[in-house]
């Protein structure tokens, strides 16, 4: 169908490479980000207090209304190892993985938020 | 080269053709409705004891960052006022109720008052607004968590032999009388869902279309994110996994009362908030109750009235209170529902669940 | 007295590919795409003929006239989608007056017109891309979508260029 094939000189070769290089390094850049979270918010008392990179394994104490609330990031992951409440509802609900999970030590006013990867849902009625 | 679409070197025929061609393209241009996907914004307060997530779509951040605040007014308000014994308008009248004279009552807090009692009658009692001093003494007035002991039975029976109830009450215009001495009035079992009631109510006004307002779980959701429906997802009361999930038709609110959410462990025994006022104790049965409906003050009650009603009543109950979709687990795992919930819910993993479906609920 | 207005040569060509390309660009309204923003973008082809046949300014008010008046016809003027469309066109434009000039100075050996058309079509998506990103959609999840639109640019440039080729051959025999 073609009248004339198209000729392509060294030039345009050069260009069509480069471009085609371009799109590679996005797919190897972006899709080997995951589905789950990136991020984990941590609030006291409603404020953002911190905003941590999941990928970074870490501990870290967060001073609350009440007292200390000993957090940890793993794995992609985060919970509560341990919290001022007496109840520790906060530690028994363990790992912490998805966009838009969120764990709340309310005593201490201490909580977790996870954010970025897909999110499957807009909310969670729990 | 002759310019392209010379239409005067055109016959008839073609010109014919052409016009209509064109006019085919403009109707049918018309016709497709794309929706465009509206974009999301969110932000979490701390208020009413928890965290209370807004999403709205569509506005710009200007406009969200004004509703927000305006929200977070709204809520600060609705907490101080609603709290049954820290100084407020409800800590007021509750200090008064047991001298059963006679005195008189703002308007917003007549609204909720008479809001319950409609909720407590058509509950037939399993909601029942009146029990503030049972649900003190059990210590879950507060918004810490309680420690235990838990309570003497001689203390529950005591306050239910008196037989608190909103009956006790006589509301004429804003002048308010009780005549049971052991009437405190907690609306813990409803506060949220009407809270997030007045929060959407003020949303509208602001003539946001697209939002959802979740408190701590409990949420009511209005319109859509524009070319797809707002998607909810129900956690499971036992792991952190999520159970099933919800599209959002119009308006909605998705309630869950559960066994998990404020409990205390006293010598290796489980005492969770939820209280039957019939028993006085912590209803057994069942672990959790989700319920769909428009309005979120109603689905927050009918919530806490299924969970007392357990497997056994809960139909009744529904039916009493004009629920059509609810789904309630019971200690074991099983899994009861409604046909109306259970034909749009979409269950992340059905063949591991016990289901059963009701056929006894009116409109289910 | 009438005041008439006497077009110039010039101003019947604009009219006339422009009327075309408002025509593919409608018609082209009505399919479907699997997510938004991704389009094949037929009505480029005759942004690329016209600058074969008349040059970069010609060019850009055939594609601006496209972009302006298709989306007063299809009802999404001053849209988000109408930013999107006139945002991926100046940048489409703008790689289209760069190419030209680096074309200009190569004298010999130029760039063809299907590398010119991919590069456009490159520029145009990822200006989308970043619009939507920057402005609408600040989320993590967008990234994921950046390479399939790239892709999709690729894949399309190419179709387009080829068809420009074709029908430019055909038309420059006459």
């Amino acid at each position: 169908m073609v009248e004339q094939r198209i000729k392509l000189n060294r030039i345009d070769w050069f260009v069509l490479v480069l471009c085609v290089a371009f799109i590679i390094s996005l797919y190897v850049r972006f899709w080997k980000a995951d589905e789950s979270a990136q991020q984990v918010e941590i609030l006291v008392q409603g404020e953002k207090q911190y905003i941590l990179d999941l990928k970074q394994d870490r501990k870290i104490t967060v001073q609350g209304k009440q007292g200390e609330s000993l957090i940890e990031i793993k794995d992609g992951k985060a919970r509560f190892i341990s919290s001022s409440c007496n109840t520790s509802f906060c530690v028994r609900n363990g790992w912490q993985q998805h966009g838009g999970d969120f764990v709340a030590c309310l005593p201490n006013a201490v909580s977790l938020h996870l954010a970025g990867g897909s999110k499957l849902y807009d909310a969670i009625n729990f | 080269m002759p310019l392209p679409g010379d239409y005067r070197q055109m016959n008839k025929r073609s010109r014919l053709f052409l016009v209509i061609s064109v006019f085919l393209i403009l109707f049918f241009s018309a016709c497709s409705e794309k929706k465009e996907p509206l974009n999301v914004l969110e932000e979490k307060m701390l208020v009413m004891g928890t965290i209370v997530n807004v999403s709205i779509a569509g506005e710009d951040q200007k406009t969200f960052d004004k509703v927000f605040h305006d929200l977070l007014t709204d809520f600060k308000y609705m907490q101080a006022a609603w709290n049954p014994w820290k100084k407020g308008s409800l800590a007021r009248i509750n200090q008064l109720l047991p001298m059963q004279a006679s005195f008189s009552i703002g308007p917003a807090l007549k609204e909720i008052l008479e809001r319950s009692t409609e909720l407590e009658e058509s509950s037939q009692g399993l909601f029942n607004p009146a029990i503030g001093k049972l649900v003190k003494l059990w210590q879950f007035h507060e918004d810490e968590m309680p420690e235990g002991p838990p309570p003497s039975a001689e203390q529950i029976q005591k306050i239910l032999s008196a037989k608190p109830d909103v009956d006790n009450l006589t509301l004429d215009g804003l002048s308010l009388k009780s005549s049971n001495p052991e009437v405190i009035l907690d609306f813990g079992g409803f506060a949220k869902g009407f809270a997030v009631d007045k929060a959407i109510e003020h949303l509208r006004s602001l003539g946001v279309q697209n939002a959802i307002i979740n408190a701590g779980g409990d949420l009511r959701a209005i319109g859509s994110k524009g070319d797809k429906p707002w998607v909810i997802g129900i956690r499971n009361p036992r792991a952190e996994s999520i159970i099933a999930s919800l599209e959002i038709k119009g308006d909605e609110s998705v309630f869950t009362s559960g066994d998990y959410e404020r409990f205390y462990d006293y010598k290796g025994k489980r005492y969770h908030h939820i209280i039957d006022p019939r028993t006085g104790y912590p209803a057994v049965e069942t672990s959790s109750v989700t319920v769909v409906h428009n309005i979120a003050s109603v689905a927050d009650a009918a919530a806490t009235a299924l969970f007392v009603a357990g497997p056994k009543k809960w139909e009744e109950i529904a039916n009493s209170m004009g629920i059509t979709q609810a789904m309630l687990i019971d200690k074991s795992g099983k899994v009861y529902i409604s046909s109306s919930l259970n034909n749009r819910i979409k269950f992340v993993n059905k063949e591991s669940l016990d289901i059963h479906i009701s056929e006894n609920i009116i409109g289910g | 007295m009438l005041l008439q207005i006497t077009p110039a040569r010039e101003d019947i060509i604009i009219a006339r590919f422009a009327a075309l390309a408002i025509g593919i660009h409608v018609l082209e309204s009505l399919l479907p795409s699997p997510i938004p923003g991704i389009k094949p973008g037929f009505a480029n082809i005759i942004t690329l003929l016209v600058f074969m046949l008349y040059g970069v300014s010609t060019a850009t008010w055939v594609s601006i006239l496209r972009v302006v008046v298709g989306s007063l016809i299809v009802g999404t003027f001053l849209s988000p989608t109408f930013v999107l469309s006139f945002s991926g066109a100046l940048a489409s434009l703008l790689a289209l007056y760069v190419l030209d000039r680096f074309n200009q100075k190569l004298d010999g050996e130029s760039l063809s017109i299907l590398s010119i058309a991919i590069v456009m079509a490159i520029a145009h998506m990822a200006t989308q891309f970043l619009v939507v990103y920057v402005f609408f959609i600040p989320h993590n999840a967008m990234l994921d979508l950046l390479p399939v639109m790239m892709t999709a640019a690729l894949i399309f440039g190419t179709i387009n260029g080829l068809i420009t080729h074709n029908v430019y051959n055909r038309i420059a025999r006459k």
